[in-house]
């Protein structure tokens, strides 16, 4: 089910959090109530943890990662890294990188299985994406746009994209990660996806300006009606991918 | 395709041997079968299977390559790239490539192996691995097998399987027995009757009697029991034509010149491996001369090949007839009194090769190489004519090159033109050679025969009769004894000498080498000097 909320006033929710199979970072705010809205949704299933990257709020734009590690931008402090480190699942690997584009969140579009990443990211880091998060990488842009973590939102059921993306880069898309992909908008015509909403296999944060009609767009390619967070997680798509 | 448990040095050996390979074959400097399955190559059939695949997927890997910058990056490692298509093989394409705990593993040998082409393949994964995806998409291709183009693969032209029925064994009744009661074939009368997937069948041969085309044409035939005793052997029908041509036309010619109830004696002058000479002998037993002094005298130089042709000869149970001799023919003296029966020669020389259809993509052949065949095979012709008493001679090639063929014999049936003439051979064969005014349009007098039309190989059969009562004085021997010609003699047989080694048992001939070993010219004065020794 998606839920819409906001992070003090603003509708921007997919800057201020991050959301796996795993786990779900927020950050902190001079209220409790965007925590408390993640908290109700999740923490029955998996620990939502309060987090900060180099004391910015900004965690969902400066951070990426899947149910196999988070990949953290190297002005995090070792405080923060420790911290995240010790609230995560034992599984999940954290991992700092040393990356002139530190927007990792901007740059990296992942889910389980394959991550799109931006254009210009250095070899080695694409090296680490590979192995930290356990996924195929492919350099691409949405819609002509680099920031393909701002344009997009990957989950293990579908993807949504830039509104402006032509059917036939969606085609290659969906062909590249075996996922559907639809083009689309939240918060009211924003086609800033990424940083409009988070989403995993079983349920989806839209913010506060999302129309019911996007809502319904994102429900029904995230395949959100009638979910349980049940065994998702590990479900049947890595045979799919392995004929990729 | 290289097993896990190849690790370290010996990974390395076989990626090397292949990277080396594929360079030669892509300077057609050899082809993989006979480069992969010489002496000095180590793990023989790894080796082989890496290669073809290498080759095959090559426009691929290279695609891959280009994308990836590698060489724009790493400028030094230039020299590398043959080996680095192995690798990209290896890691995105081969069996390995199926599991990701297969390539980490493959990786991990990679790392351990000092050379820093290797080490960079870790980093490199990723951008080749989404190199080849996207490339995949964009082709719409769903396997790996879809990304290769299918001009190079799969092969357009399918020539088909023939079985010739070895008479020296059974009948052709009794053969089709054996096949229909043992093998579960069926006989079809023509070729445009049904045939049914799943099923086997034989179809008898319009033109020569004793061959049968076999459907599927990808049936396996090597391990059947017919093929192993000899009864049956698998040659291509443009291989049986030359046999066919020679009893077509000799049997009348002796009719004709009263020849008949003297001994019959005839030379296959380049016999290995075989095929050729087993059906001449078959055909002989079969054909009534009038007398029971018969014998084929099969020669070829090679020590090699000499041996394939004695232990075919014996499968064949043709021992009666085939006297194998181990010499070159061009060496033989044609007084020799035991020769002086010899009455046909069958000549199928060294040629280039081209007419044979064969996986593994296009040869070309240099006009030098063809001028020196052309001149070798020549120098037989006219060797084989100086023999007294010979009424018929028929020289073949499977080539599809003019100046192997129709050039040479409108070459040698002029400069001979007081003793034979060219006959036209095999008269309902519609597909004739190549009619120029170049070469005195014998082309319509000779016989081709094409894998697009007749589904055989390339090949071309000609015929030259003795014009009656000629008879040429006895020529020197020094002029066409062996010291003439050495050079091309020598360079052919060493390429000869690779080509069928390895693949003895079948019918398919590997291919030919294109300026191999151009060195081993300066053999020839040793050579030279040894054969005077005697």
């Amino acid at each position: 089910m998606a839920t819409r909320t906001q992070f003090q006033n603003s509708s921007e929710i997919g800057v201020f959090s991050v959301l796996t199979n795993k786990y779900c970072l927020v950050a902190h705010g001079t209220a409790a109530n965007f925590y408390s809205v993640f908290d109700a949704e999740l923490s029955d299933h998996i620990p939502v943890v309060y987090a900060s990257i180099a004391g910015c709020r900004i965690v969902g734009s400066l951070c990426a990662g899947n149910k196999n590690g988070l990949l953290l931008p190297s002005t995090t402090t070792d405080q923060e890294l420790l911290h995240i480190r010790n609230s995560l699942p034992d599984e999940v690997i954290v991992q700092r990188v040393e990356e002139r584009l530190s927007a990792l969140g901007n740059c990296i579009a992942a889910n389980d299985h394959v991550a799109l990443i931006h254009k210009d990211f250095d070899k080695n880091t694409e090296e680490i994406i590979q192995d930290v998060l356990g996924v195929e990488v492919f350099r691409t842009t949405i819609a002509n746009n680099p920031l393909v973590g701002s344009y997009c939102v990957l989950s293990n059921q579908g993807g949504m994209v830039h509104a402006k993306t032509p059917v036939r880069e969606q085609d290659k898309l969906s062909n590249m990660l075996q996922v559907p992909i639809v083009a689309g908008t939240v918060n009211r015509g924003s086609e800033v996806i990424g940083g409009g909403m988070v989403v995993n296999d079983w349920s989806a944060f839209c913010g506060l300006n999302t129309t019911a009609t996007e809502i319904s767009v994102v429900e029904s390619i995230f395949n959100l009606r009638d979910k349980q967070a049940t065994n998702i997680v590990t479900d049947m798509k890595q045979s799919l991918i392995d004929v990729l | 395709m290289v097993e896990g448990t190849l690790k370290g040095g010996m990974l390395f050996k076989v990626y090397k041997q292949v990277a080396d390979i594929t360079e030669k074959v892509s300077n057609n400097k050899g082809s993989i079968q006979s480069l992969a399955l010489s002496k000095t190559t180590e793990m023989k059939s790894v080796t082989f299977a890496l290669c073809s695949e290498v080759q095959k997927y090559k426009s691929v890997i290279d695609h891959i390559i280009d994308e990836s910058k590698f060489f724009s990056k790493n400028p030094k490692l230039k020299e590398d790239k043959p080996i680095l298509r192995v690798i990209i093989y290896e890691l995105l394409l081969g069996k390995n490539s199926e599991s990701n705990e297969s390539v980490k593993k493959l990786l991990g040998n990679y790392e351990k192996i000092k050379q820093n082409i290797f080490k960079q393949a870790k980093s490199y994964y990723s951008t080749w691995n989404s190199i080849l995806v996207m490339l995949k998409i964009d082709k719409k291709a769903v396997s790996n097998e879809d990304l290769v183009e299918p001009t190079t693969t799969a092969e357009p032209i399918q020539i088909e399987r023939f079985l010739r029925v070895n008479l020296l064994k059974t009948s052709i009744q009794d053969f089709l027995n054996t096949m229909t009661t043992e093998h579960n074939f069926i006989i079809n009368k023509n070729k445009k009757e049904q045939r049914e997937a799943g099923s086997k069948y034989l179809v008898k041969d319009e033109h020569i009697n004793e061959i049968f085309v076999m459907y599927p044409h990808d049936a396996p035939v090597h391990n059947m029991p017919s093929v192993i005793n000899s009864t049956c052997i698998v040659q291509d029908k443009a291989s049986c034509m030359p046999a066919h041509v020679m009893f077509q036309t000799l049997p009348k010619l002796l009719q004709e010149r009263n020849l008949n109830g003297n001994p019959v004696h005839i030379i296959d002058a380049c016999a290995a491996p075989g095929n050729k000479t087993t059906h001449l002998a078959a055909k002989m037993s079969e054909s009534d001369f009038g007398t029971k002094d018969l014998a084929v005298h099969a020669f070829d130089r090679d020590e090699k090949r000499i041996k394939i042709l004695s232990d075919r000869v014996s499968e064949a149970g043709a021992d009666s007839i085939v006297k194998v001799v181990h010499k070159d023919f061009s060496a033989v003296d044609p007084y020799d009194v035991q020769y002086k029966h010899v009455r046909a020669i069958l000549l199928d020389p060294s040629c280039s090769g081209t007419g044979i259809v064969r996986q593994g993509g296009e040869k070309t052949v240099t006009q030098d190489r063809l001028n020196k065949l052309k001149n070798f095979q020549i120098t037989l012709i006219n060797h084989a004519m100086t023999f007294p008493n010979v009424e018929c001679i028929v020289y073949s090639t499977c080539s599809i090159h003019e100046e192997e063929n129709e050039q040479v014999v409108a070459e040698v049936a002029e400069k001979n033109s007081d003793l034979f003439r060219v006959e036209k051979c095999f008269p309902e064969w519609d597909y004739r050679g190549i009619d120029s005014a170049s070469t005195n349009h014998v082309g319509p007098l000779c016989v081709r025969t094409t894998p697009e039309k007749h589904a055989t190989n390339g090949f071309f059969v000609s015929c030259f009769v003795r014009i009656p009562g000629s008879q040429r004085e006895r020529v020197t021997k020094s002029l066409h004894g062996p010291f003439k010609q050495p050079k091309v003699d020598k360079e052919i047989n060493k390429e000869e000498e690779e080509e069928e080694e390895e693949v003895p048992k079948q019918e398919v001939k590997p291919s030919k080498k294109v300026n191999k070993k151009r060195m081993r010219i300066t053999d020839t004065s040793c050579v030279v000097n040894k054969r005077r020794k005697k």
